[in-house]
């Protein structure tokens, strides 16, 4: 009893642990570096062909459209079927989210504000200025953010890849994004995989990539927009 | 489940019906259409269709190619942006899917939805056009012909707002089929090189790819 009660601790304890320790990059002088900033800096429209998987097994496709706008921090998004039948359209400002479309299973409570919040995460920069700079133990550098949620790490990994990882206020992580293509290419290839119960990955690959006309994006005249760039 | 499929089933089914429509172009009336359609075997085309959505600076255009062997076999395959085939034949239907440079089965919700869509659309290729109770259909005699479908119910209330069919009466080829969603979204579906009465390997309706 002594050692499942000392057991169910050390669980408590590590699923509660803010995020992977990261050393300040304070700790070590002469090792300052710029935080990665894959995200568009103007308005911008991608297309990407959207596989989803369980696991390792793939299970559907979809055709993903994406209309970001940084300065105010709009978001419209469309999923369609490969036959061209729309699925799932949905817009959101920091005024609210607004579904335009959405047939089943798309419909269920909570989809597109996850969905939202996946696109925020990969297109859009993080909102708090504040950030903690630092190495992982595997010695990537990374940039941590507080969010309202918990933690986003953006690190820029040995391989060029940029990750992107999301972690609960319990230290949990929720999401993890690998933008194959690094600062050069970061929304070529976008792999997002999604922890938990419902585990899930999502493998975007890129088809075309451009700038929206303004009457794509919710307007928000209130948005002041935090974009700047940490360095 | 039940809107996604009726969606589906509409987009599928115009296309189907459109190109057998377009074999018994000469037809002025649904009697007609239903007796010439009877007379169809085969059918065989390139498509190219181009995706409006107020979301899209310009159409997303795919490309593919469609065949249909009576009385019930289908094969709808898409060759880019995204590829993706539905076969289906003796009332079993299976959508597939490239991942990892190969091609496999599509196991979500959406392909048993395809299910149901496509054993009403194999029922349909008797000829019976008008007789979908979802809409009311009119054609309308020019240098073409234009046969509109428009949503009869509810059901697809927010999904479809008409569906418009134009004929070639100089040659039996389908020009468009247009699906238009809402004032902002419409889908095109341009058809060429349709060919009528060919045989056409078996093995298509039965392997992908």
């Amino acid at each position: 009893m002594k050692r499942l009660l000392v057991l169910t601790v050390v669980l408590l304890a590590a699923s509660c642990a803010p995020g992977p320790k990261i050393t300040p990059s304070l700790a070590t002088p002469g090792k300052t570096f710029d935080c990665p900033f894959p995200y568009p800096q103007t308005k911008s429209r991608f297309i990407h062909a959207i596989e989803v998987r369980r696991g390792t097994q793939a299970k559907t496709a979809v055709i993903g459209v994406t209309l970001v706008d940084p300065a105010s921090r709009s978001i419209s998004c469309a999923l369609m079927s490969a036959e061209g039948m729309a699925l799932f359209e949905a817009s959101a400002s920091p005024a609210g989210l607004e579904i335009g479309r959405a047939l089943p299973p798309l419909d269920k409570e909570g989809f597109a504000r996850n969905m939202i919040d996946d696109i925020e995460m990969i297109f859009l920069a993080p909102r708090s200025a504040s950030v903690q700079k630092g190495t992982l133990a595997d010695g990537a550098p990374v940039c941590r953010y507080r969010t309202d949620d918990g933690l986003l790490d953006t690190v820029r990994a040995g391989d060029g890849t940029i990750r992107l990882m999301k972690y609960t206020k319990n230290g949990v992580l929720s999401r993890s994004v690998t933008l194959a293509g690094g600062m050069s290419d970061p929304y070529a290839a976008i792999e997002l995989h999604a922890p938990g119960v419902f585990h899930f990955s999502l493998i975007m690959t890129l088809i075309e990539a451009g700038r929206p006309d303004d009457e794509s994006l919710p307007q928000d005249k209130d948005a002041g927009g935090v974009n700047e760039k940490p360095h | 489940m039940h809107r996604y499929a009726a969606a589906i089933k509409t987009f599928i089914f115009f296309a189907v019906a459109g190109l057998l429509w377009a074999a018994a172009a000469q037809a002025d009336d649904f009697v007609t259409l239903r007796r010439d359609a009877a007379r169809i075997s085969t059918i065989s085309a390139d498509f190219v269709q181009h995706k409006h959505m107020k979301i899209l600076a310009r159409p997303l255009v795919s490309e593919g190619k469609f065949y249909f062997a009576a009385p019930d076999s289908i094969r709808w395959e898409y060759s880019r942006p995204l590829k993706s085939i539905v076969l289906s034949s003796g009332g079993n239907t299976r959508r597939y899917m490239v991942s990892g440079g190969k091609v496999i089965e599509d196991t979500s919700g959406g392909a048993q939805a395809m299910g149901v869509v496509l054993t009403e659309v194999a029922a349909w290729m008797k000829g019976h056009f008008d007789a979908n109770p979802s809409f009311t259909a009119s054609i309308k005699e020019g240098a073409d012909t234009i046969v509109t479908m428009t949503p009869a119910g509810k059901n697809m209330a927010g999904m479809i707002e008409k569906i418009e069919i134009t004929l070639s009466r100089k040659e039996p080829s389908i020009k468009t089929v247009r699906i238009v969603e809402s004032a902002t979204a419409e889908t095109r579906i341009d058809f060429s090189n349709v060919v009528i009465n060919r045989r056409i390997d078996p093995s298509l309706f039965q392997d992908a790819p």
